[in-house]
C-alpha cells in the first residue's frame, strides 16, 4: 500500500505543479490588457500587448500570434517538468538495479546485500553448534567477507551514479552556454529590426532555441522592449538579457560540480529547478545522499553491535573477543569505509565470557542479533527490506511521473501544432475534437477507478470532472 | 483475474495513447472495450503497475482538462472580444 500511496502522492503533487502553471497562464491571458497587471513566471509589458491595426486582417494575425506563444510557454513549461521527472526518473532506475529489485519485486532477501546479512549471521547460528570446527570459523569470515564487500559495492555504485550525474551536470553546461548565446545574438537581430531579414522567421529560430533550452534547465521568460527576451533560471538568475548572455560556470564543491551564474557569481546549485539538469541535480543532492546515509546506517549499525558482542566474547585462544569490522568513525561513508579485520578463524569469539576456548555462548548471542533491534529501532533485515521498498516506491512513483509528464507534453505539442495558423472555425473544430477525446477518456477511467477500487479497498475513490 | 487485469492494463495503455493524441474515435471504441470486461472483473490483488497506469490516466485527464480550458479561452469570443476592441 506504501508504493500505491506514493504513487498516489506524486501523481497529486505533479498535477498541483500543472495546475499552478496553467493558472498562471490563464491569468496572464485574462489579464492581457489590464493596465498594471503584473504578470507571473512570465512577464509581458505592457509594450507587448496586442496592437491593434485598425484592419481586420492585422487584429486576426496578431490574434493568432499571440494564441502561438501560450501554447507555446505551456509546452516549454511542460517540457522543463517532463524533462526533469525524466532524469530523476533514470537516476532511481540505476539504483534499483543497483540493489536488485525491479518494479515488480521489491523482496530483500533476493537481493545481495539481503542475502549477504541474512548469510551473515546464519553462520554463527551454525558455528554455535559446532564451534571447534575451524571450517565453520572460516565460514563466519567467508561470510562477513561477502557482507563486507557487498556493502562496499553498494555503496560504490551509488558514488557511480553519483559521479554519472554529476558528469553529466557538468556537459549540460556547455549545452545551456552555446543556446543562451544563440538566443542572445537573436535578441540583438529582432530588436534591431534586422534590415532585410525575416522578423518571423528569427522569432522561430530564437523559439526553437529556447525550446531546446527547456530541456536543459526550468527558465523564466520576460518579454522586453522591441520583441526581446530575456531570460532567468527559475531560481532567478539571469541567463540572457537583450543581446547579452551570461554564461554558467562551474566549480568543485566537496567532490561535486556545482554552478555559478554568470552574471553575478552566485553558486546557483541548491534552487535551480526543471529541465533535466534540474532532475539531475535533484537526484545528485537529495535523492542518493538519502539512500547513501540509509546505507551506511546500516552498515555502521551491524559493524558497532557486531564488534560489541565480539568483545564480549572468548575466542578460539582462550583469549577476550577482538573486533570484527573496521569501521569509520561515525555513520557517514561507514558502507564504504567497513572492512574485515578479523583473518584467523580461531580469532572468532564463539565463547561466553567463563566457557573458554571451546564455548559458543557467544556464538548464539552473536546470532541472536539478527533479531535484534540494532539500527534506528529495527533489525537490519527489516530496516533494509524499509529501505528497499522506499527505493523501489521511490522508483515506480518517478517512473509513473515521468510517463505522465510525456503524455501531457504530447499532448501539448499536437495541440499547439494543430491550433498554429489556422482560422478559428478549425480551431473550434478541432475544441470540439478534444472535448469528445477528453469525454471518452473520462468515462473510460470512471469505470477502470470504480474496478480498482472495489479491488483494492481504495475506500474513497478519485473523480475526474 | 489475471486475463482480466492484463487486458485492463493494454486498455489503459490504449486511453493513455489515444488521449494523448487527441483521438476521439479510437477513445470512444475503447470506452465500449473497457465497459465490456467491467462485469466480469473480480475483486483481488491488483499489480502495482495497473495502479500505475491507472495513476497515469488520470494525471493526463487532469492536464486535458487544463488544456482545454486554456485553448477555449484562447479561442473563445470574449478574449476575441477584448483584443479587437
Amino acid at each position: 500500500m506504501g508504493t500505491l500511496t506514493a504513487l498516489m502522492n506524486l501523481s497529486r503533487e505533479a498535477l498541483q505543479a500543472d495546475q499552478t502553471a496553467l493558472n498562471v497562464t490563464s491569468s496572464n491571458v485574462a489579464n492581457q490588457n489590464t493596465v498594471g497587471y503584473t504578470r507571473q513566471v512570465v512577464s509581458w509589458q505592457t509594450t507587448d500587448v496586442v496592437t491593434l491595426t485598425g484592419t481586420t486582417e492585422g487584429v486576426a494575425a496578431t490574434v493568432a500570434s499571440q494564441r502561438d506563444r501560450v501554447l507555446e510557454m505551456r509546452v516549454q513549461q511542460q517540457t522543463q517538468v517532463q524533462a526533469q521527472s525524466g532524469a530523476v526518473a533514470v537516476a532511481l532506475g540505476q539504483v534499483q538495479n543497483t540493489f536488485g529489485i525491479s518494479s515488480l519485486s521489491t523482496s530483500a532477501g533476493t537481493t545481495a546485500l539481503g542475502l549477504a546479512i541474512d548469510s551473515f549471521f546464519g553462520t554463527f547460528a551454525a558455528l554455535e553448534g559446532s564451534a571447534s570446527d575451524t571450517a565453520m570459523r572460516q565460514s563466519v569470515l567467508a561470510s562477513a567477507n561477502t557482507l563486507v564487500g557487498t556493502f562496499n559495492s553498494a555503496a560504490g555504485q551509488i558514488a557511480q551514479v553519483s559521479a554519472g550525474l554529476d558528469a553529466q551536470v557538468s556537459g549540460s553546461v556547455g549545452r545551456i552556454n552555446a543556446l543562451t548565446a544563440t538566443i542572445a545574438a537573436l535578441n540583438l537581430q529582432i530588436t534591431a529590426g534586422s534590415a532585410g531579414q525575416d522578423a518571423g522567421g528569427l522569432e522561430d529560430q530564437r523559439q526553437t532555441a529556447i525550446a531546446a533550452l527547456s530541456q536543459f534547465v526550468g527558465l523564466d521568460q520576460i518579454s522586453t522592449d522591441h520583441n526581446g527576451i530575456a531570460l532567468t533560471t527559475s531560481n532567478g538568475s539571469m541567463l540572457v538579457s537583450g543581446g547579452q548572455s551570461f554564461a554558467l560556470t562551474t566549480t568543485g564543491v566537496g567532490g561535486v560540480t556545482h554552478l555559478v551564474s554568470g552574471a553575478d557569481g552566485a553558486d546557483i546549485t541548491s534552487g535551480l529547478t526543471g529541465g533535466s539538469l534540474g532532475g539531475m541535480l535533484e537526484a545528485r543532492d537529495q535523492v542518493l545522499p538519502k539512500y547513501a546515509h540509509v546505507l551506511d546506517q546500516l552498515a555502521y549499525g551491524i559493524g558497532t553491535q557486531v564488534n560489541q558482542q565480539s568483545a564480549l566474547g572468548v575466542d578460539g585462544y582462550g583469549a577476550a573477543g577482538q573486533a570484527v569490522f573496521s569501521l569509520s568513525a561515525g555513520v557517514g561513508g561507514a558502507a564504504a569505509a567497513i572492512g574485515l579485520v578479523m583473518i584467523d578463524p580461531l580469532r572468532v569469539a564463539a565463547g561466553a565470557m567463563g566457557e573458554g576456548s571451546a564455548g559458543s555462548g557467544n556464538a548464539l548471542a552473536l546470532a541472536d542479533l539478527a533479531s535484534a533491534h540494532m539500527v534506528q529501532g529495527q533489525t537490519a533485515a527489516g530496516f533494509y527490506a524499509a529501505f528497499l521498498g522506499q527505493v523501489g516506491s521511490d522508483a515506480a512513483g518517478a517512473t509513473t511521473n515521468s510517463t505522465a509528464q510525456q503524455a501531457i507534453l504530447t499532448q501539448l505539442t499536437m495541440q499547439r501544432n494543430a491550433l498554429s495558423g489556422v482560422s478559428l472555425d478549425e480551431e473550434a473544430a478541432k475544441l470540439t475534437q478534444y472535448q469528445r477525446s477528453y469525454e471518452a477518456a473520462a468515462k473510460i477511467f470512471a469505470i477502470v477507478n470504480t474496478l480498482l477500487a472495489s479491488a483494492i479497498n481504495l475506500g474513497v475513490q478519485t473523480s475526474v470532472n | 483475474m489475471l486475463q482480466h487485469e492484463d487486458g485492463l492494463a493494454g486498455l489503459l495503455d490504449e486511453t493513455i495513447a489515444a488521449l494523448a493524441g487527441g483521438d476521439g474515435e479510437r477513445l470512444e471504441g475503447l470506452q465500449v472495450r473497457v465497459a465490456a470486461i467491467a462485469p466480469g472483473f473480480e475483486s483481488g490483488q491488483v499489480r502495482a503497475d495497473t495502479l500505475a497506469k491507472r495513476d497515469v490516466l488520470e494525471a493526463l485527464l487532469r492536464g486535458s482538462r487544463l488544456n482545454l480550458d486554456l485553448l477555449r479561452r484562447l479561442q473563445g469570443g470574449e478574449a476575441r472580444d477584448r483584443w479587437e476592441r
